[in-house]
């Protein structure tokens, strides 16, 4: 039986998204500044409307619902999902008003997507956007990518990475909320340095490539933004694609691989801390894996003849496979010719680089390349006990951090996280294929990887005319996918224990 | 097992809030509905010529150079394409020429004999303009990237509220364009082989002036909220 939360608990969730709200509303505030200043007062008027939204219900709400309890993991994780949808209904009224979308659930759909830091689109003639609210959809991406990586690290790691099963309990009972502040700041500064760097080099990087006045300010923060969250969005409906730059593909993709790393291995190099990298299992698999995955794509990119040379083979295979790998969703050529041109192996390749991922604790999506390591240690040591005398005791050990020693639990959590991944996107794309009668079985598939691990990758049958079902069953995929699932279920578990729960 | 009763004060709290949503929903449907319009005539684009032969068939072949060289000998000129052709059967096309119309989209990016331009051939960019000015919506943006070798006629690309440059364009299209590092493109034949269809034209829309009201309103009513908070937590 569930206990129903009390009204402290129940206060200090709603603390905790009214906060949310009104940072959010804030961050709006600043750009509507920016496009006044740039003499777009539609633009200015539609952000300056969701702003106020969301200073005035964020500060209402904190208001009314001072506490000061301090957040648990329970509260914690509820507070997280709650504060996604919340921050996705207020940056959707912007985006609305840009008349960029056709219905309000387009828009909350792309506001989820840029919070999310996923790229699925459903924007209509993005060509002629207003800088302003295109760059609004980069201003999600960070304020997603940043929460994604305090959340990880204080609440979805602890309990669905390395506990000892997917039941936190050996978490939920500490109290967060000092830890919060202090990775916040962090985080912050990490973020702020790598976008500084990353937007000074992309601007050379767009100024050789041709790209001339404003331009390359407000591609340069697009660009760089939207690599180093892996959020995927891009100014034009070409992405990357757009700039003809073999310079600006190389410096995308150090901005890519640093949105995919752990905060941890941030934090490490940020403090001029010595890392032994070679010996953590993520970073293994991590590279092992896009090693493998990136000569898959190439090979079948090379049967299908998409790309002739070796050169374009290697430029074309190896950005696409690292922007999938890293759940970034930026294309250097156009989605459509991914399921037209570029035959079946380099998809299927694709499809399992979104679904393995990036590193825990960082912006990326997927299954994680720890979890992915985590099952291929337990098999390991399973094939061992079978071949050894039964007498032997096999231990396990792997580094994440420091040496630990494998347990069940970390090998059922992570393989208890793939079965729900894979069901979830098998189920999804059923969906995708009842619901959509032009799109194949490769392409459903490739689409609901895509959103389960939050990657954005498209094969271009996503389009606004789809049914709303559909739009709604990846919103909901790109939501769990964010929360690592976990949360969202914790969150469901909450809100039916607030109503039928025992008091 | 009794439950406390609700007060009067907790469900005027709640009703005013339900009653504020509203006034919001009904606000933004407002303000997008009463948007100024400004639509842009359509572009006269050339129709597709009879006489040119149609691509039919999008049979995916496997490359070989001296087959390659053969084709490109013997290829004969097709007549108007759209980007959407070109994207589904990208190996039917390859090295042939074609003619296409389109609106110069973001940025002419100047490189060493030429210039690489995105030019749209949507709906937005030939038909009805940019969808800012109006509500018809028409799907996605879809183009193809064009080659335009130097001299370059003078071009002013699309961006929010301008419909960029028309242009046609006479030239072949590369499945995989090797000076592109395998991109799929399309080359002009020559500079003589584009032509200025229409120029760039603004939209010259009002601005929406209910919405900028709006705007102050609620930003003072976040003001109020924001100094209500500030005066009660001081008093605490």
């Amino acid at each position: 039986m569930l206990l129903r939360p009390n009204r402290a608990e129940v206060f200090v969730v709603l603390g905790t998204v009214g906060k949310a709200v009104l940072v959010l509303g804030l961050a709006t505030f600043g750009l509507a500044a920016i496009a006044l200043l740039a003499g777009d007062v539609d633009s200015a008027a539609a952000l300056a409307i969701g702003a106020s939204l969301g200073v005035g219900a964020g500060t209402w709400t904190r208001m009314h619902t001072g506490t000061r309890r301090r957040l648990t993991w329970t509260t914690g994780v509820v507070a997280a999902t709650t504060s996604w949808v919340a921050c996705t209904l207020m940056a959707s009224v912007p985006l609305h008003l840009s008349g960029h979308y056709a219905s309000y659930p387009d828009a909350v759909f792309e506001a989820l997507s840029g919070l999310t830091t996923t790229g699925l689109t459903l924007v209509q003639d993005i060509d002629h956007m207003a800088p302003a609210m295109a760059l609004y959809r980069h201003v999600l991406e960070l304020s997603g990518a940043l929460a994604t990586v305090v959340v990880g690290l204080t609440l979805l790691t602890a309990a669905t990475a390395t506990s000892s099963s997917l039941d936190p309990s050996d978490v939920r009972d500490e109290r967060i909320m000092p830890s919060v502040r202090r990775m916040w700041r962090l985080v912050g500064e990490v973020a702020a340095t790598t976008v500084g760097v990353g937007l000074v080099v992309m601007s050379a990087a767009l100024l050789v490539a041709g790209v001339r006045g404003w331009d390359v300010l407000v591609h340069g923060v697009s660009l760089t933004i939207s690599a180093a969250t892996t959020g995927g969005f891009a100014l034009t409906s070409h992405s990357v694609g757009f700039y003809h730059s073999a310079l600006v593909e190389i410096v995308l993709i150090p901005l890519m691989l640093a949105g995919a790393v752990s905060f941890t291995l941030h934090r490490a190099a940020w403090r001029g801390e010595r890392w032994p990298l070679t010996r953590e299992l993520e970073v293994r698999v991590l590279l092992a894996s896009m090693f493998a995955i990136a000569v898959i794509v190439m090979l079948g990119l090379g049967r299908s003849g998409a790309t002739g040379d070796v050169v374009p083979l290697f430029r074309r295979g190896l950005f696409t496979t690292i922007a999938a790998h890293t759940t970034t969703g930026l294309h250097n050529v156009s989605p459509r010719l991914l399921a037209t041109d570029w035959g079946l192996l380099a998809p299927a390749g694709l499809v399992a680089a979104m679904a393995v991922g990036g590193m825990t604790g960082s912006t990326a999506g997927g299954l994680k390349a720890l979890r992915v390591g985590l099952i291929g240690k337990g098999l390991a040591a399973d094939v061992r006990r079978v071949l050894l005398p039964e007498a032997a005791v096999v231990v396990a050990t792997f580094t994440w951090g420091r040496r630990r020693k494998l347990e069940h639990g970390h090998v059922r959590s992570s393989a208890t996280l793939l079965l729900i991944l894979l069901v979830a996107s098998l189920g999804a794309a059923t969906a995708v294929l009842f619901l959509d009668s032009t799109v194949n079985l490769t392409e459903a598939l490739f689409m609901a990887i895509s959103a389960a691990s939050n990657s954005g990758q498209t094969v271009g049958t996503l389009t606004p005319s789809d049914p709303v079902a559909l739009k709604a069953g990846y919103g909901l995929l790109m939501l769990l996918g964010r929360l690592e699932w976990i949360a969202v279920f914790a969150t469901i578990g909450f809100l039916y224990a607030s109503l039928r729960g025992r008091q | 097992m009794t439950r406390r009763p609700v007060s009067a004060r907790a469900v005027g709290e709640i009703a005013v809030a339900v009653v504020i949503v509203i006034a919001v929903i009904v606000t933004i449907r407002i303000l997008r509905d009463s948007a100024p319009q400004a639509r842009l005539p359509h572009v006269g684009t050339a129709a597709p010529d009879s006489d040119d032969p149609d691509i039919v068939t999008c049979e995916r072949t496997l490359p070989d150079a001296e087959e390659t060289q053969q084709a490109i000998d013997q290829v004969e000129p097709v007549g108007l394409i759209s980007s959407t052709e070109v994207l589904e059967c990208p190996d039917a096309f390859d090295q042939q020429v074609v003619v296409y119309v389109g609106e110069v989209i973001g940025d002419v990016l100047n490189r060493d004999g030429g210039a690489w331009l995105l030019v749209n051939d949507d709906d937005y960019a030939l038909e009805v303009g940019p969808l800012r000015g109006h509500g018809d919506y028409r799907g996605g943006n879809s183009g193809l990237a064009v080659w335009l070798p130097a001299p370059l006629p003078d071009l002013e690309p699309g961006r929010g509220d301008v419909r960029g440059t028309v242009i046609q364009v006479r030239g072949r299209i590369h499945r995989s364009d090797a000076a592109d590092g395998g991109g799929l493109t399309l080359r002009a034949l020559s500079a003589d082989t584009v032509s200025i269809l229409r120029e760039a034209q603004d939209l010259d829309r009002p601005v929406h002036r209910a919405q900028a009201v709006a705007a102050v309103l609620f930003a003072l009513l976040a003001a109020a909220i924001t100094l209500q908070a500030r005066r009660s937590e001081s008093r605490r």
